[in-house]
Formats: C-alpha cells, sequence, structure tokens
C-alpha cells in the first residue's frame, strides 16, 4: 500500500492507494501519529484508491477515536468504494467516523463542524 | 598372507645363509689351491651367493622399512636410526680390521701364508656382511626420502633404476674390472638414472630449522661413513688377497655413488633452505591454526572457545602484541568480548581513534564494511602509545556485521598484506560458523514455537463445540477452519433451558496467536454469560464491557447473538458489527440478509454502547434456514482476486436449501474451494446451518 501525505495550512491529507491490510496499517498508524504530534486539527483520509481494508486497517481508525475526541481533532474520511463503505456499514463505524463522499464535502465537513 | 615380520625372519635366514655359503666357498677356493689362488668352478656359484646376499639384504630393509610411513617427526628419527646402524657396522668393522691388522703384524701367532689367509678371509667376510648391511640401510633411507610425496613419473624413474640394479647382479657373474668399457658404460647408464632421481628433495621443505641442522649432520656423518667404507674395501683389496673383492663389485660402487650422490645434493639443498626455513615454519603454523580452527567449528558449537581461538590465531599468525574481539548480538549491542593483553580503558582509546578515522573517510567511502584497512595508511590514525599499526577486520556473512577483530601492534607498518588476508580468511571462517550457529538456535526456536503452537491448536479446537444440539426441533451444522494453527473465529450452541437455545457466532478481528487468545475469552464470556438468559442486547452489552477491559486498542471483535425459542418459535437476536445473517424462507423460497444495525463489540467501550445495539425477533417456521458465517467466507478470493461475495452466498443457499444441514455444508465447502482455485483461503472462516424442523 502507498501513503501520501499532503500539507497545507488547515488540511492534514492522507491519500490511501491499495490494499490496507495488516502489514500496511502500520503505516497508516505511523501517520495519524505524526499528524497528531503536529498538533493538527483537521485530518482528510483520501479513499479513492483504497482498495480493500483488513481488520488491522479498521482497528487504527477505531483506536483513534478517543483520542480525537479528547484533542478535538476532527477526522474525515472520503471518497470510498462501495465495498469498503459496506464494510464501515456491517461494523457500524459509519456512525462514529465522519465520511463523506467527495474532497469538497469532506473539507466542508471539516468546517461545519463544531471544534 | 605371511605376516610382514615372518617374511623379514626368512630374509634374514636366507640371507645369512648365503652370507656362510659365500663364506664357505670362499675358504674352500683358497684352501684348493695352496699357493696360486685361482677361482675355478666356484666361480659362479660365488658370485650367485654374493649376488643372492645382496638381494636379500636389499629384500629384508625393503620389508622393514616400508610399512611404517615417513611422516614428519619421523624422518628426524630415521635418520638417526640409520646413522646407529651404520655407525654400529662402522665400529665393528674397525674392531675387525685392527684386529685383523694386529694378527697379522704380530709375530706371537706364527701364521702361515696359508693361515694368514685364512684368517683374513674370515675377516673379510665379516667387512663384507658389514658394509652390505650398511650401504643397504643407507639405500633404502635414500629410497624413502626420494619417493616421499611421489609422483606417477617417478616412480616409474625408480622402478627403472631398481630393476636395472636387479640387472647387476647378473653381472657379478662376468667380473668385469672397472677400468673396461663395459663397467663404465653401466656406471654412466647408472650416474643418468641417478641424478634426476637425487633431484627429489621435497622432504627438506617439512623440516624446521634445528631438525636440518640435525639433518646435515647426520647425512654428512652418513656420508663419512660410507668414505670409511671405501677406504676399508680398497685396503683389502691391496693389501690381501681376496676370493671376493667388493671394490670391484659394480653393485657397490653404483649404490656407493647413489649414496654420494644423493648426500650431496641433500646437504646443498638443507643449507641453502636454511634461511628460507622460517617462512615455511610459520606457513605450516598458520594451516595448522585454521585446522584448530576448524575443528573447533565442528566439534559442536562451543561459542567461547571458537571466539578464543580465533583471537590466538589471528594474533599469532601476525605477531599482534594486543588485540580484542567483540561480537554483537543481532539488535547491534556487544555480546561478548574477548581481549589479549590489553584493558578497557586501552580498548576505548583505540576505538576513539579508529572512529575519528573512519569519519574523515566517510566521505570517500560510504561502505561501511569495508573498514578493513592496512597500518600503511595509519599515518592519518593517532593510536595511543605504544601502539603504532593497527588492523580492523570485520566478521561479517552475508553483508551482515556479526562482529570486529582488532589486532595492534607496537611497530610501525606490523601488518602486511599477507597478515590482513589471513586473518580475513579467519574472520571469514568464524563469521560462517558463528551465523551457522545462530540460525541452528533459530531453528531450534523455531521448532518449539511450531510446538507450542501446535498444542495451542489442539486446547483451541477443544473451545469449539464437540457436539452440535440435533433434536425434534432442529438440526445443525457447522465447519470451522483457521488460516494458521490458530484463529480468531468462534461459534458455540447451548441450551439455556429445555426450550431455549442460545447460539452465538463471533469473529475476533485479525488472526492468528492474537486473535486466538481473544476467541478464548468470548467463550468464556459466553459460557458465563448465558446462564443468566439476557436478552440478546443486555447480553452483547455485558460481553462488550467485559471484553473492552481486555482488548487492546485496534482489537475489536463482531458478534451476532440468537435467543431460539422452541415454544413460541421466536427467535431473538442482536448483531454487534457482524456479518449479517442470512436467513431463508422455506414458504417463500427465498433467502435475504437481515438488515440490523449493531456496533462491532469493542468499538464503543462505554455503556453506552447499549443505545448503538438492536434487540431484533423474528417467528420461523418449519423448514426454514438461518445461515451463520464469518467474513473469511464472503471474502474468499479467487485468483483473480475476485471475492466471493454476499450475492453468490445467497444464491446458493437459495439453491442448496433443500439438502441436508450436513450436505450443505460439504457442497459448500466444494464451492469455496472450488471458486478459491488454487489460491488458498487467506482468513479464517466460519459457517453454520440450522434448519428448523
Amino acid at each position: 500500500m502507498q501513503i501520501n501525505i499532503l500539507q497545507d495550512s488547515k488540511f492534514y491529507a492522507i491519500a490511501l492507494k491499495g490494499d490496507l491490510d495488516a502489514g500496511s496499517s502500520i503505516l497508516l498508524d505511523n501517520a495519524i501519529e505524526e499528524a497528531i504530534k503536529l498538533g493538527e486539527k483537521y485530518i482528510l483520509i483520501n479513499c479513492i484508491e483504497l482498495d480493500y481494508i483488513a481488520s488491522a486497517g479498521l482497528g487504527v481508525f477505531m483506536s483513534y477515536l478517543q483520542e480525537f475526541d479528547e484533542k478535538k481533532i476532527t477526522m474525515v474520511v472520503y471518497g470510498l468504494q462501495n465495498k469498503v463503505l459496506n464494510v464501515f456499514q456491517i461494523l457500524g463505524l459509519d456512525q462514529l467516523i465522519n465520511i463523506a463522499s467527495s474532497e469538497e464535502e469532506a473539507k466542508n465537513l471539516n468546517h461545519d463542524i463544531q471544534v | 598372507m605371511l605376516k610382514k615380520v615372518n617374511l623379514a625372519d626368512i630374509f634374514i635366514y636366507f640371507n645369512i645363509s648365503c652370507w656362510l655359503s659365500l663364506l664357505i666357498i670362499n675358504v674352500f677356493t683358497l684352501l684348493d689351491n695352496s699357493n696360486s689362488i685361482e677361482f675355478g668352478s666356484g666361480t659362479y656359484l660365488r658370485a650367485l651367493m654374493l649376488s643372492l646376499f645382496f638381494l636379500f639384504t636389499f629384500f629384508y630393509y625393503q620389508y622393514r622399512f616400508f610399512g611404517t610411513d615417513l611422516r614428519l617427526k619421523s624422518k628426524i628419527d630415521l635418520l638417526t636410526a640409520t646413522f646407529i646402524t651404520v655407525s654400529i657396522a662402522l665400529l665393528t668393522s674397525l674392531i675387525v680390521k685392527l684386529f685383523g691388522s694386529f694378527i697379522k703384524g704380530n709375530d706371537v701367532f706364527k701364521l702361515s701364508l696359508q693361515d694368514s689367509i685364512h684368517i683374513q678371509t674370515y675377516f673379510y667376510h665379516i667387512q663384507i656382511g658389514l658394509i652390505v648391511v650398511a650401504l643397504t640401510k643407507i639405500f633404502t633411507l635414500w629410497k624413502k626420502m626420494i619417493l616421499f610425496q611421489k609422483t606417477k613419473r617417478l616412480t616409474i624413474l625408480w622402478s627403472i633404476f631398481e630393476y636395472s640394479l636387479l640387472g647387476i647382479f647378473i653381472l657379478n657373474f662376468f667380473y668385469l674390472q672397472p677400468n673396461e668399457m663395459p663397467f663404465i658404460i653401466i656406471l654412466g647408464y647408472f650416474v643418468l638414472l641417478i641424478i634426476p632421481l637425487s633431484s627429489n628433495l621435497r622432504w627438506v621443505a617439512y623440516l624446521n630449522f634445528k631438525e636440518k641442522w640435525q639433518s646435515i649432520l647426520l647425512i654428512l656423518l652418513l656420508g663419512f661413513s660410507c668414505l670409511y667404507f671405501v677406504w676399508l674395501m680398497r685396503n683389502y683389496s691391496e693389501t690381501e688377497i681376496l676370493a671376493t673383492d667388493l671394490s670391484y663389485n659394480i653393485y657397490i660402487w653404483v649404490i656407493l655413488i647413489f649414496i654420494f650422490v644423493y648426500a650431496l645434493f641433500s646437504i646443498l639443498v638443507l643449507l641453502f633452505n636454511l634461511p628460507t626455513s622460517a617462512v615455511f615454519e610459520k606457513k605450516f603454523a598458520e594451516l595448522l591454526n585454521f585446522q584448530s580452527l576448524i575443528q573447533s567449528l565442528q566439534m559442536g558449537y562451543n561459542a567461547n572457545k571458537m571466539y578464543v581461538t580465533l583471537l590466538d590465531n589471528s594474533s599469532k599468525t601476525t605477531m599482534a602484541d594486543a588485540g580484542w574481539l567483540e561480537i554483537r548480538s543481532e539488535k547491534g549491542n556487544v555480546e561478548f568480548s574477548l581481549q589479549n593483553n590489553i584493558d578497557k580503558d586501552m580498548i576505548f582509546e583505540v576505538t576513539k581513534s579508529l572512529r575519528l578515522r573512519e569519519k574523515s573517510k566517510k566521505d570517500n567511502n560510504n561502505d561501511h564494511l569495508s573498514i578493513n584497512f592496512l597500518s600503511k595508511e595509519t599515518s592519518s590514525i593517532l593510536l595511543p602509545f605504544p601502539y603504532n599499526s593497527v588492523i580492523e577486520v570485520p566478521l561479517i556473512f552475508q553483508e551482515k556485521k556479526l562482529g570486529n577483530l582488532i589486532l595492534l601492534k607496537k611497530d610501525k607498518e606490523g601488518f602486511d598484506n599477507e597478515n590482513v588476508e589471513i586473518v580475513n580468511t579467519f574472520a571469514q571462517l568464524a563469521s560462517i560458523a558463528i551465523e551457522n550457529a545462530r540460525l541452528v538456535d533459530k531453528a531450534l526456536e523455531n521448532e518449539r514455537y511450531q510446538e507450542a503452537l501446535n498444542i495451542a491448536k489442539d486446547v483451541q479446537q477443544n473451545l469449539l463445540p464437540k457436539e452440535l444440539i440435533n433434536n425434534e426441533h432442529f438440526e445443525m451444522s457447522a465447519f470451522s477452519q483457521f488460516a494458521q494453527e490458530v484463529g480468531g473465529d468462534y461459534y458455540d450452541v447451548y441450551p439455556v433451558t429445555e426450550n431455549r437455545c442460545a447460539l452465538i457466532i463471533a469473529d475476533v478481528s485479525g488472526k492468528g496467536t492474537s486473535a486466538a487468545f481473544y476467541m478464548a475469552q468470548m467463550k468464556g464470556i459466553f459460557q458465563s454469560l448465558v446462564e443468566l438468559d439476557l436478552s440478546p442486547d443486555k447480553f452483547l452489552l455485558h460481553t462488550n464491557s467485559a471484553i473492552s477491559r481486555s482488548l487492546e486498542k485496534a482489537f475489536f471483535v463482531t458478534a451476532s447473538f440468537f435467543l431460539i425459542d422452541s415454544v413460541s418459535k421466536t427467535i431473538h437476536f442482536s448483531r454487534a458489527g457482524h456479518c449479517p445473517t442470512l436467513y431463508y424462507h422455506f414458504a417463500k423460497q427465498r433467502a435475504d440478509y437481515i438488515q440490523d444495525k449493531g456496533f462491532a463489540l469493542g468499538m464503543l467501550r462505554k455503556p453506552e454502547y447499549i443505545n448503538y445495539i438492536q434487540n431484533n425477533s423474528l417467528n420461523y417456521s418449519s423448514g426454514d434456514l438461518l445461515f451463520l458465517y464469518t467474513d473469511g467466507v464472503v471474502e474468499a478470493k479467487n485468483i483473480n482476486n475476485e471475492e466471493y461475495g454476499y450475492d453468490r452466498l445467497q444464491m446458493f443457499l437459495q439453491i442448496n436449501s433443500h439438502l441436508s444441514v450436513h450436505q450443505f455444508t460439504n457442497n459448500l465447502l466444494v464451492e469455496l474451494h472450488g471458486f478459491c482455485g488454487n489460491r488458498a483461503l487467506e482468513d479464517d472462516y466460519t459457517f453454520l446451518l440450522i434448519r428448523f424442523l
């Protein structure tokens, strides 16, 4: 899996490409960790090219929920492919994570959410 | 086959009998003719006896000395032994000669000429015996030395020489004179053979300095002994009347020439090899060092012993004044350290100097592994007093650095190319051994892990139900397979009351050992809670609470819990993030996924979890099917990376709904394996089918 990180003044964008499995979930973990260390408040996860997500990857998302809540960080996942979105919905994770369908929407979501 | 010793004895007997025969013949010959000496009919017999005497002496020594091997040490021993024999022969000969002279010169005995000749003949024959024995002994020794590390050519040449010698015996019958052409030609022929043979002096290289001197001395002495024998023969020849005169014997001439030539060559070569003796000794020492190193490698790995051998051998070969060896573990920290003649403070100082130089050299050479440099470049290193040269040899195996060997010398430019090469070779050997041992350790460890996993597998198998409920209300069939020896899928059934049955299927995130432990916990929680007869949502709430306390940060468990009431024919159930249950309505003849909501366990580790769990119920009819499964089934991939998917599963259930539960299970297995083809199932997968009767 490939991770690309784009930083601008407001957002910390992580783009995922390929399969997020047990091995590559560490990369995502490190990226989010880094973002938190840098004090970012708006994290975007671009999943347009994410083909598959394993339980390890889901676990990474889940593990930060509490910390995001405490540190008032907003994370939005967008561009999910149907079968990946399905996985989120079965777990119920779609109710705990902000999910948007496009980058636009994701950025707007960030604005909307009260910090 | 006769034992060699017996053969030798036979030769001795023959020898002695020949010698006696010769003596007798000669005596009678001389007795026959009172005043005139004639060599009559006894001539051929005499020649024959003499030849046989030579022959048997020759064979005797052959047999005695070619059983043993000419090893390094025994060369000197052989020389010494030969010298002793020859000395004894020489002394005896001297005594006889003196005695003989004494008798001759002394008038007391008042001997007639006849008697005098008689007695001298006896004495002379003793001398013949002694001379022949001595010369043959030396000849045999020379043969051994020449044939040391023989080549095929040499063997052939030597055979020609020996057979030619045998041929000479025939010449004994001809009584050739030394000044005759045939004699000279034959001598010439032998000289032509002797010279190339005498150039075989390989044994010289194997002697050390002291041994070379000893050899020179012994060979000189042997040479002088032979000179004495020559004088003796000449003396007797000139002063006595002899029936058999050795000094005209061509065999004796050839042997003597051979002995002198080889002695001369040997002494010259020994002398000229003295200066280079040290180099050979050093090479041998290195070889022996290698041997001992390899031995310590083969004799079941003893790390410390090997390290000691490595440091020792390297230090000795390079004559280093001090040095140390450090071995690093896989993680990079120093696992073992051994010092030779150096203390920790000095090691620290030297290391500092080395690292300083490394830094300045880093610009030119990024390869950290080629730190092995010659002391010529020492000019740029400032080593702490008293050392002036250093070599650093890394122990590398397949680009992994296993350790470091550092040697120091007080001399400037104390290490040369050869030293570095030798130590490098040692280090390479040692590296292989260290790496080998580590691999062996790893392999053993892996074996233990595998053992442990196998045990865990058995234990976990016991956590799954051995029997499912099959009664008048329902029939069940299930199948479960872990991707590894152990896994995270779990299912269980429990008859809470006579009419109510609890059913659970769960899937811990991930697979393997980490999932397996949580699976075991889930079973524990199920077994404790199930008896409380809780409603499905409460059951999951308490399960969530319990398991959340154990689950690590990024772990979660999906589960579906069912309570089947066979009296009211209802199923109460809750889904905790698990794959949607597939339900087949017999009446409608179709299978559908039950749509309901519910968070997975461990996602929300607070009491608020209850708000995110639904309590559902449905009524079942006879013939309906309830199909539970884990995501390993729907996510099974084929070689095109296509997932089996929910649609196919739904279709499969519908088509095979009429089968018995066991047939269905089997068919589904075939279906899945058929779909995946050669690709093995990558996740744990489990499924459970219930038919309501």
